[in-house]
């Protein structure tokens, strides 16, 4: 089993994934049918910047985890036997967490996460990478980022009129608009 | 050393980097400090997008144009730059049919070699079919897609199309 995420970038069973994406992307994801027909894990900290972006996924599947703290999120990993395991990182959860410490904790959360990648798809999704998820991210088979690019700003009607419209000091002078 | 794309992104000694974007992020890749600062390899296929947008003092680079996906893996194996930026060429790959196509694996995995001791980024502007392929062993992909929203879906044909009888065919033979 598959999950497709962008073109080229599918995640499978086996492999641990980092995403640093825009929210709308996790939220596409969640929306495969993929996600409502396996068993899926989702574990996240305080607001979720995802789930309210889909509609609920109605499945005996599907189901949602709070962890409020880092020893909880990692009992959620332990304890999970599910298909495909999202964990929506947030950087509150390392809180506090300097130097050795936080690379002691961080690093046995990224263990706990490869044991789970050995047998199903595990996915740890961030809208923007911070200190603690870069040393996960270190680790993991493969870290996907996707960058949107910002659309150039179209200019106005009335800004391309008046730009079409510009002459030079010297037109102006010839017209008699000016005077010197 | 590490080539610097986001603030939280960098191209590292050590990781296989590929990276999806418009060409001018390359160039200004490319116009980075390190680039003259350590021996760097650029390959490329047939044509280049990025070379010809240097500007006439450009980075100090070793560049090589590889015409088969062949002389590319040679290329590859010989290299022992600190930094290889490699130029995806689809001209190169889409010709591999069939069994030639383990070929586009063995270059992933050459890349991925390579990253042990060099800073290796490959590069195309779109994600061909054989660019993806590419991707599997590599450490980080970075895409920079436009937020354009989609124009306005077109009216299908198939809702135009209509039987014989609703044509006025129908019956008249």
């Amino acid at each position: 089993m598959r999950l497709w995420c962008w073109p080229g970038a599918t995640f499978e069973p086996g492999r641990l994934a980092v995403l640093v994406a825009p929210p709308e992307r996790m939220a596409a994801l969640l929306e495969l049918p993929e996600i409502a027909n396996f068993h899926t894990r989702y574990l996240y900290h305080g607001l979720s910047e995802v789930l309210f972006r889909v509609p609920p996924i109605r499945s005996e599947h599907f189901e949602t985890v709070e962890a409020a703290t880092l020893d909880e999120l990692m009992a959620g990993i332990r304890s999970s036997f599910h298909t495909v395991l999202m964990v929506e990182w947030n950087g509150a959860l390392a809180a506090g967490l300097e130097g050795e410490e936080r690379a002691r904790r961080m690093g046995r959360l990224r263990a706990a996460l490869k044991r789970r990648a050995e047998s199903s798809i595990v996915i740890v999704y961030a809208p923007a990478m911070d200190a603690a998820l870069r040393l996960v991210a270190d680790g993991s088979d493969q870290a996907v980022w996707l960058v949107p690019t910002p659309a150039e700003p179209r200019p106005s009607v009335r800004v391309a009129a008046r730009a079409t419209a510009q002459r030079t000091l010297a037109e102006l002078l010839a017209t008699g608009c000016m005077e010197r | 050393m590490a080539l610097v794309l986001e603030p939280s992104i960098a191209v590292e000694a050590g990781r296989f980097t590929a990276l999806v974007s418009p060409p001018e992020l390359l160039v200004g890749l490319l116009l980075e400090p390190e680039v003259d600062r350590f021996a760097s390899l650029y390959l490329y296929g047939v044509s280049s997008q990025v070379l010809g947008r240097l500007p006439r003092r450009a980075p100090r680079l070793l560049v090589r144009s590889c015409m088969t996906v062949y002389q590319l893996l040679t290329s590859l194996r010989e290299a022992d730059e600190s930094i290889v930026i490699v130029e995806y060429d689809d001209g190169v790959f889409s010709a591999l049919e069939g069994e030639d196509r383990d070929v586009i694996f063995a270059v992933g995995r050459q890349l991925r070699e390579l990253a042990r001791d060099a800073a290796v980024l490959l590069w195309a502007p779109r994600a061909e079919r054989g660019f993806r392929a590419l991707l599997g062993p590599a450490d980080q992909v970075v895409w920079y897609y436009d937020e354009r929203p989609a124009g306005p879906a077109r009216r299908r044909r198939r809702d135009m199309q209509a039987t014989f009888e609703e044509g006025g065919w129908g019956g008249s033979s």
